[in-house]
């Protein structure tokens, strides 16, 4: 993973791990020294139809820092839970669960229909981070983009998607 | 131009009114849609020239802080450095409405 901050590249590294290897690995990591889990969260890739699950974890130690990453297909969303490694992924992995579909296995409370909704309503759209699910602001709002100060470049422009959205989201309705 | 200064004074965001051309970068590239520019388009005959030509004249910039994340996108895309950063952070307000800025906010 690569971040830009000022210019200077700050490059962390991402230790990618098979899904089998997933538990095993971290709990390695874990007896190595890597014990503070930082956060557990998933990205949605849907054009290569399958998940990037991250995790950060830090040392106690030291001030250092560590990646790891799995790749979960989307179609067997699937992934062995840590709970056992870190106590602090039942929250990430329920919230991970609910936020894109993931299942957790091994994650006792994120199987139990009673915890099912963590942090959404009931009236929220179903894993609200998958990319294919439309932002209702930027959906319903007008993109201050669209206007343009000369009308005869306004006819010629050639039309860019506001940033933060996806074509699909106007398929449907009223077909912007 | 608006005084060069360190990009890591990322306090907030300046306008020059008089540089800016309503080009519309900044407000198309902003990944959270802060920036709205009302201009329009005026014909004018510079001295000694044969034809008008059109100027577009800003009527109205503004940055919403209430949405605005400080990634400085817009100070990036701008080609006529009309944008930049200041050192000093705005300070707090009473009413969400006041975190809309305007040419006059931004330019002082």
């Amino acid at each position: 993973m690569t971040i830009a901050a000022n210019s200077v590249e700050i490059t962390q590294q991402i230790e990618w791990i098979s899904a089998e290897q997933w538990r095993d690995s971290l709990a390695s990591a874990h007896r190595q020294g890597w014990v503070c889990l930082d956060v557990l969260t998933a990205i949605d890739r849907p054009e290569q139809r399958e998940f990037h699950v991250v995790l950060h974890a830090n040392r106690v130690d030291s001030a250092l820092g560590q990646w790891w990453g799995v790749v979960v297909p989307q179609h067997d969303a699937e992934l062995a839970s840590l709970v056992d490694v870190f106590k602090a992924a039942a929250w990430h992995e329920r919230e991970t669960r609910e936020m894109f579909g993931i299942t957790f296995t091994g994650n006792v409370v994120s199987h139990d229909p009673m915890a099912q909704g963590l942090l959404l309503s009931d009236e929220a759209p179903v894993t609200p981070l998958r990319k294919h699910v439309p932002l209702g602001a930027r959906v319903d709002t007008p993109w201050p983009g669209n206007a343009d100060p000369d009308p005869r470049r306004s006819a010629t422009r050639r039309r860019q998607a506001p940033p933060g959205t996806r074509p699909e989201w106007f398929e449907t309705g009223d077909g912007q | 131009m608006i005084e060069d200064i360190a990009i890591e004074s990322r306090g907030t965001i300046k306008l020059s009114a008089p540089d800016c051309t309503s080009c519309m970068l900044c407000v198309r590239e902003c990944p959270v849609w802060c920036i709205e520019i009302d201009s329009h388009t005026e014909q004018v005959t510079p001295e000694g020239a044969r034809r008008p030509r059109s100027v577009a004249v800003l009527d109205a910039f503004t940055i919403d802080w209430g949405l605005c994340m400080y990634c400085g996108i817009c100070v990036e895309v701008c080609p006529f450095d009309a944008l930049a950063w200041a050192p000093s952070p705005r300070g707090g307000v009473g009413e969400a409405e006041q975190l809309v800025a305007g040419i006059e906010d931004l330019s002082g």
